[in-house]
């Protein structure tokens, strides 16, 4: 193919979502993370499952985290940089008591530049918007959820959604791009520039 | 014409007093560029304090530029507003951040500050009430004309996560690194 005929750029997305950690220690039973991704119009899935379900995890010797390994593979294919894919990761959990439960949304950009990141992303949860609700989720152990988690990828329309923060989540990704350069973009840090 | 994308996250704040915090955003470019695609300007969600002091808001930023000279390179502004518990909002700290015109990953904390009380009434007014004084003209945050009389106090800092795209900026003789 001669370069002047190149409109599509390929992005090859694999990692795979390592651990999460609460740095107050892992009351819960079994913990598990749901992951989809979000992109732009632009955008296409070449191949890969763009959201999937971890096992059910539970801490070992170190008490505050929890380790998922869940791999990740992808390949986009896409004209336009933005609309860049992100990453939704539904952090839940099982209790014998309280069921099914959820422990934070974390939302991450797949890496733009070509090479390994180790991304933490911090977990958020909506808060109880009454007093009431607030003492019912401490009560239950159950928390207000969103009625869809891609809402957060948007970043518009959140009408000042009310969060906390509660530990985070680790995944390492790697992206390998093609024809990304021969379409004149240009994504790579100088060499003199130090990766931190 | 040349292309520029910004993508990232406004990761957070942090060492703020206030028990929960947002900030509001906006993207300042010069009469060259021009937004494609993305929101320009946007409210992040409300985090509360947490354990490390910081408020988490994890807010995704896409926006793509198109340029057709160097002069108003994008910055980004940004208004962190405190939310007390009546429901109460106000300014808490202005910051402006130049963006980097580097390809690739940049950790950027930006300091901020806000106008500080004037006299001691309004000082024991702030303590008490809370409230704070604003700027009426928000040029000033990222102009640096008239800034002589301005009190100013420092306030925390916000944390942003950016990656930079940059196309065809070589084609035009563009030289950045």
């Amino acid at each position: 193919m001669r370069d002047s005929e190149v409109t599509h750029f390929l992005v090859s997305i694999s990692g795979q979502i390592e651990f999460a950690s609460f740095p107050a220690g892992v009351f819960d039973e079994e913990v598990y993370v749901q992951y989809e991704f979000v992109w732009g119009p632009d955008w296409a899935v070449k191949s890969g499952l763009t959201s999937g379900v971890s096992q059910m995890a539970r801490p070992g010797s170190n008490p505050e985290t929890v380790v998922f390994n869940m791999p990740v593979e992808l390949v986009f294919s896409s004209t336009n940089v933005s609309g860049w894919p992100q990453i939704i990761l539904t952090v839940r959990a099982k209790n014998m008591m309280s069921g099914d439960s959820l422990r934070g949304y974390a939302l991450a950009l797949t890496p733009p530049t070509a090479g390994v990141r180790q991304i933490t992303s911090p977990l958020l949860r909506p808060r109880a918007a009454t007093m009431l609700g607030e003492w019912l989720a401490w009560v239950t152990g159950r928390y207000p959820e969103l009625a869809d988690p891609k809402m957060l990828a948007s970043g518009k329309d959140n009408y000042l959604l009310r969060t906390e923060s509660y530990g985070n989540i680790t995944m390492s990704l790697s992206m390998i791009s093609k024809d990304l350069r021969k379409l004149g973009y240009d994504n790579q840090p100088p060499a003199y520039k130090e990766s931190s | 014409m040349a292309e520029l994308h910004i993508l990232g996250n406004i990761h957070g704040a942090s060492n703020f007093k206030y028990q929960s915090l947002f900030c509001r955003y906006s993207f300042q470019a010069g009469p060259n560029w021009t937004v494609v695609s993305g929101l320009p300007e946007g409210q992040t969600v409300s985090g509360q304090l947490g354990s490390s002091q910081s408020a988490v808001w994890s807010h995704p930023l896409d926006i793509h530029y198109i340029t057709k000279g160097l002069q108003g390179w994008p910055k980004l502004l940004l208004h962190v507003s405190c939310l007390d518990s009546l429901g109460r909002t106000w300014t808490v700290g202005y910051s402006c951040c130049s963006l980097p015109a580097v390809p690739g990953y940049h950790e950027i904390e930006l300091p901020c500050w806000a106008p500080s009380a004037a006299t001691l009434t309004d000082r024991i007014r702030q303590y008490f009430l809370g409230g704070s004084h604003q700027l009426l003209q928000t040029d000033i945050i990222n102009i640096g004309l008239d800034r002589l009389k301005l009190k100013t106090e420092s306030r925390g800092t916000v944390k942003l996560h950016i990656d930079i795209v940059l196309r065809n900026f070589s084609q035009f003789g563009v030289e950045y690194k």
